[in-house]
């Protein structure tokens, strides 16, 4: 039985492998995709504009610039959206904010003149989140003897039974910095590439703020109507320090087309070629051209209800050590302390829920 | 007179081995003695001269003439191998002029002597991806469940295992057959045309026929393989008029999948399956057949990416089990006529579930029919009739969902389907003259669907979606909710141009009312079944073929070309990003068009001789035309679009070699066109994560598929005169350690640019052994 061993061993370890393969590339006009969504919340509105690219290119940064774009209710109220960062548009009044119950149109026109239109989408109304929890757990990493050790977050939502609900999570982590920008000196005189020289901190306190970049996470309540969703996974939190993690855990009202766009998207990012894999699949958003009907248009624009539910993990509780994040030592002394930049990424402003 | 003694050696001619228990028998003395186990004889004879034949079954029967004196002390006799027993390896159960005799079209016969032979992955003997080998039938992919015959879809194959319908022919997912190949006699395979007494499939009938259960002794057989573990037993019951046989076989996986990548090692698997038959001999004019089979398969995977129910789970399990019996009288009213009445019970069920507490939840699926079926065969110098009736009653519970005992989940339980397929059928196969011979045949099929039922009506010039829904009402208990039918006439034609060649052309209609609907590339076990209502119509398919056929020397040869085209009519494709299970209006995510299939089979086969085996070539096409009123009811834009299956070019070599009765090579390979594939046309980026544009469906190509295995068996030598018989099977599967493609899919990437990857099921040759014996 020995020989049979060492054979199943050798055949086991070689099954399901995945290789590169180049089949014929083809080529489709830059079309328009559309991330849109209108909140109930101030400054969690946005419509994010960006072209399609040919999928064997290597950076996606064929953002949409110039275009006028507004959002008008059903009551006609208009507002504009202002261009605040490339491609990215807020509403010009930071305070704006939707409204449950009414329902929003996205008007865009692009520099060019093309115009699209979405849509009438309604702001439902968001069910409040239970409970939200977190698990210590270690994993092995595959092909490591390295643990990822990581607090795993759940969250418990009570959902109504009257309607037809449709969720979607999202989450915002601020990770306190103390180092606000990075001295480089190139590696060789004259040529491009550069290494890290020294370390500058920040004047004030600091925060970069880290959102999901994980997978679309949505449910519907079709399996569960009327009962709790449970230990619906949001993210893990990794250990990587003893000190709290602050983390906004976002919960959106999803309308049953935002739901089923979303969840086809699920598919085709997940697709993973497998025996049981759905076959891929066209997804058509819900904006389109005004004037050219065939124009390819992609992407969503949604009206979401939204509960923040700040979540503060305390990570000194677990007696496990820490995963080791590298830092290089700010080398040699560090310099002129600089000031925290405002953006996208970055904030001075300590976020809400914060604990000094 | 002084006695003269005649002794000495009895040897293997190839070997120099010597050959104990052959009989050395003197003819003019009537007088027999046996060597020993070193060869060694001895007699004691008068003088005379005698004629001396020395024989062993196996061995060419040996004679020599002596005279006697002198003495002979060293007469040693060297025995020459029976390489007509050899052939066994080609005995049929057919005539060896059949494919040119016969009337019937694009029909294979397989025993299961030779499947046994074939080389088979991880060395189990399948019956049904055997069949793989033969022109004109292609699977989607390795591990895939069922096999695409002509050009159809997987579910468009009838699989009767003794006239018991099997609805999931697959262990393990897709990767073995659920068919025994201790109990199996033989299985066949046809394709073109279709007699009158098979109906509610469109493209193939698979019948696989076990044993006739040992009359003479109690047998007990097994095996051990790296997968299963076979044990069976056979023989009269007291009394020679009831003899049965039962099969099983047990695997025990979940120790291979700790050995595995990590992401599919906490795996845990396992299946059986036990055939039963018993046959009763009452007197010489009635046999009674009754028999059981039931296989079943639990599976638990380490995470919820098959589970397509929405709820977060770290499991998903997945169980299946096929219930069938059937009993079978067959009563002999006279030489001529032949009665059969056969009842069958056949049940399917499948089921996902998560343990998980608070998600923890069974969804099953059950499938039931009953089957009554009244046949009788009347034989006549120039006719051969056969005429009867079918009627069998589905009853379908699409899914019942319940909630563990602590479960948030709601029970659900989707509305039954029931329905009544109702057949006569009646087919003369005539002689018309010595060159000419024709079947002619008609099925007349009758698909009545059942209440109680929820009855939807759509708005009109809308598109069947469920928020189109005008309104609703309810059939009730035994009303006919929709029905369907029609005629199906069968032709096969057959012109002799010589003894040894024939022409054929053939015409067949068949009408299907049961249907797999899944949207995946294969078939899960749990994939949903659907009959034929109000808004699903029957699949019709037409099939004209024609052929030559040629035996040459002395049917050593046999050489056949076939084309064949099938029109199908309303036939399935599915919307993008079908939902369907847990879902009460499936019509809703379902798409009726046109399909036809086309192609061309060549096959020469050697069938006697140490070197048997085939060589050959299919051309197959299979494409689909899905063009409704409206933009959202097409696929591809109303234009033709080939078929998830449509693989155009095969070409399939099989060599059995046995030099000797101890030993048994084979190797096949097998060549054939990817499947089709459906490309980005670009890449779009939506959350911070981008994701692909697909436009149209299916046109390119994954890369070609070709494997090469080999297998070797050795056997107990059948000159040794021992009970046990045994034999042990060395086979290695893709020998050329080949990455085949099952699939291509894409990695996007916002930052790099983005990879097509090629998934492939077995990346490396997969050796394996198992022993096989008889007692």
């Amino acid at each position: 039985m020995k020989v049979v061993t060492v054979f199943l061993l050798i055949l086991l370890i070689t099954v399901q492998c995945v290789t590169p393969f180049y089949p014929d590339v083809q080529t489709l006009k830059p079309g328009l995709v559309i991330d849109g969504l209108v909140t109930d919340q101030p400054g969690r509105n946005r419509v994010a504009l960006s072209f399609t690219a040919e999928y064997t290119q290597y950076a996606l940064n064929l953002l949409v610039r110039g275009a006028t774009v507004l959002v008008k209710d059903n009551d006609g109220t208009e507002v504009t959206f202002n261009e605040t960062a490339p491609g990215y548009y807020e509403p010009k009044t930071s305070s704006w904010q939707g409204e449950t119950g009414k329902s929003y149109t996205l008007y865009i026109t692009l520099s060019d003149g093309r115009r699209f239109q979405s849509t009438a989408e309604t702001l439902l109304p968001a069910t409040p989140m239970d409970t939200a929890y977190t698990e210590y757990t270690e994993k092995i990493k595959p092909g490591t003897l390295a643990y990822d050790k990581g607090f795993d977050v759940y969250v418990d939502v009570k959902d109504p039974a009257d309607i037809k609900n449709y969720y979607r999570w999202t989450w915002v982590h601020y990770e306190p910095i103390v180092y606000c920008d990075v001295v480089t000196v190139p590696a060789c005189p004259g040529c491009q590439s550069s290494s890290d020289f020294s370390r500058n901190c920040c004047e004030t306190y600091c925060w970069d703020i880290i959102r999901y970049f994980s997978p679309i996470n949505i449910a519907s309540d079709q399996a569960v109507n009327g009962n709790r969703i449970s230990r619906q996974p949001v993210l893990r939190a990794p250990h990587a320090s003893t000190t709290v993690y602050y983390v906004e855990i976002e919960q959106f009202s999803l309308t049953e087309q935002a739901y089923q766009y979303l969840y086809t998207l699920n598919d085709l990012i997940k697709n993973t070629g497998g025996l049981f894999d759905a076959a891929p699949a066209t997804i058509k958003g819900n904006v389109s051209a005004v004037d050219q009907g065939n124009e390819q248009v992609f992407g969503l624009f949604s009206a979401s209800s939204m509960v923040v539910r700040p979540l503060l993990i305390d990570r000194s509780t677990v007696s496990a050590l820490p995963n080791v994040v590298y830092h290089p030592p700010p080398l040699p002394p560090p310099g002129a302390c600089v000031s925290c930049r405002e953006s996208a990424f970055r904030t001075t402003k300590p976020p809400r829920w914060w604990r000094f | 007179m002084p006695s003269q003694v005649i002794s000495g050696y009895v040897n293997e001619k190839e070997t120099g081995k010597p050959v104990p228990g052959t009989t050395i028998f003197i003819q003019e003395r009537r007088q027999g003695v046996t060597t020993d186990r070193e060869g060694f004889y001895s007699v004691t004879l008068p003088a005379g001269t005698y004629t001396l034949s020395a024989s062993h079954i196996g061995y060419l029967r040996f004679q020599q003439k002596i005279t006697l004196p002198p003495n002979l002390f060293l007469n040693n006799i060297s025995l020459s191998q029976d390489t007509q027993l050899l052939e066994e390896v080609t005995v049929r159960t057919e005539a060896p002029d059949q494919q040119v005799k016969q009337v019937a079209l694009g029909v294979t016969q397989l025993p299961i002597r030779n499947l046994v032979k074939m080389p088979a992955l991880l060395g189990e003997v399948d019956v049904v991806r055997s069949l793989l080998m033969l022109p004109g039938v292609t699977t989607v992919g390795e591990g895939a469940t069922g096999i695409n015959v002509r050009g159809g879809s997987i579910d468009q194959n009838l699989v009767l295992l003794d006239d018991m319908p099997i609805y999931n022919s697959s262990h393990l997912m897709g990767f073995f057959s659920v068919f025994n190949p201790d109990a199996v006699r033989d299985v066949t395979l046809q394709k073109g045309s279709l007699p009158a007494r098979y109906g509610g499939r469109t493209a193939a009938v698979l019948d696989v026929r076990t044993k006739e259960p040992d009359a003479e002794k109690l047998r007990i057989s097994g095996g051990v393989g790296v997968v299963s573990n076979r044990l069976g037993i056979e023989g009269p019951a007291g009394t020679r008029k009831v003899t049965f046989l039962a099969d099983a076989r047990l695997a025990v996986n979940s120790f291979l999948f700790r050995l595995a990548p990590f992401n599919i090692r906490d795996t845990k698997a396992r299946f059986y399956d036990v055939t039963t038959k018993v046959k009763y001999l009452p007197d010489e004019r009635n046999t009674f057949y009754a028999s059981l089979y039931a296989s079943n398969d639990k599976l638990l995977f380490s995470s919820d990416s098959l589970l397509s129910v929405d709820v977060a789970a770290t499991r998903t399990g997945f169980d299946y089990q096929t219930t069938n019996g059937s009993l079978k009288w067959l009563f002999a009213v006279n030489k001529r006529l032949t009665i059969s009445l056969t009842g069958v019970l056949s049940r399917y069920r499948s089921a996902t579930s998560v343990p998980d507490s608070g998600n923890a939840f069974r969804l099953q699926a059950e499938l039931l029919s009953k089957t009554g079926k009244a046949e009788l065969i009347y034989q006549a110098r120039h006719h051969r009739v056969s005429a009867g009736l079918q009627a069998t009653y589905y009853s379908l519970l699409p899914n019942t969902l319940t909630p563990g005992p602590v479960s948030n989940l709601n029970p659900v339980r989707l509305a039954s389907e029931q329905g009544l397929e109702a057949a006569v059928f009646a087919e003369d196969e005539i002689n018309i003259s010595s060159t000419m011979a024709v079947v002619a045949g008609i099925r007349y099929s009758q698909f009545l669907y059942l209440g109680p039922a929820e009855i939807r009506t759509y708005l009109p010039d809308k598109p069947r979606r469920p928020e189109y829904i005008q309104e609703r009402h309810v059939i009730g208990d035994g009303g006919i909710v929709s029905q369907n039918g029609g005629p199906e006439p069968r032709l096969a034609f057959r012109w002799s141009l010589k003894p040894d060649r024939s022409l054929k052309f053939s015409y067949t209609k068949s009408r299907q009312y049961l249907q797999l609907v899944t949207n995946t590339t294969a078939a899960l076990p749990t994939s949903r079944w659907k009959l034929s209502d109000k808004y699903i119509k029957p699949q019709l398919s037409d099939q004209v073929s024609g052929g030559y056929f040629h035996n040459a020397g002395e049917n050593t040869w046999e050489i056949s070309a076939e084309l064949y085209y099938r029109w199908n009519h309303n036939a399935i494709d599915y919307r993008d990003g079908a939902k369907l299970l847990l879902n009460n209006t499936p019509e809703t995510e379902l798409l009726q068009g046109r399909g036809r299939a086309y192609g061309l089979e060549v096959m020469v086969k050697k069938s006697k001789g140490f070197l048997t085996g085939w060589a050959s070539y299919a051309y197959t096409r299979t494409e689909l035309l899905i063009n409704g009123p409206l933009p959202i009811d097409q696929v591809n834009n109303g234009a033709w679009y080939p078929a998830n299956y449509d693989k155009p070019h095969a070409v399939n070599l099989l060599g059995i070699y046995r030099p000797s009765r101890t030993f048994t090579c084979s190797a096949n390979f097998t060549y054939s066109t990817g499947r089709p594939m459906t490309v980005p046309y670009a890449k779009g980026q939506l959350y911070g994560v981008p994701f692909p544009i697909y436009l149209d469906r299916n046109q390119q190509r994954i890369p070609d598929y070709h494997r090469l295995d080999v297998s070797f068996t050795w056997e107990k030598n059948p000159a040794k005169k021992t009970n046990w018989w045994y034999s042990w099977n060395f086979a290695l599967y893709n020998v050329y350690a080949r990455k085949n493609a099952f699939s291509v899919f894409y990695k996007f990437n916002s930052y790099a640019e983005s990879t097509a990857n090629k998934l492939s099921i077995f990346g490396s040759v997969i050796p394996s052994l198992t022993y096989n014996f008889k007692l």
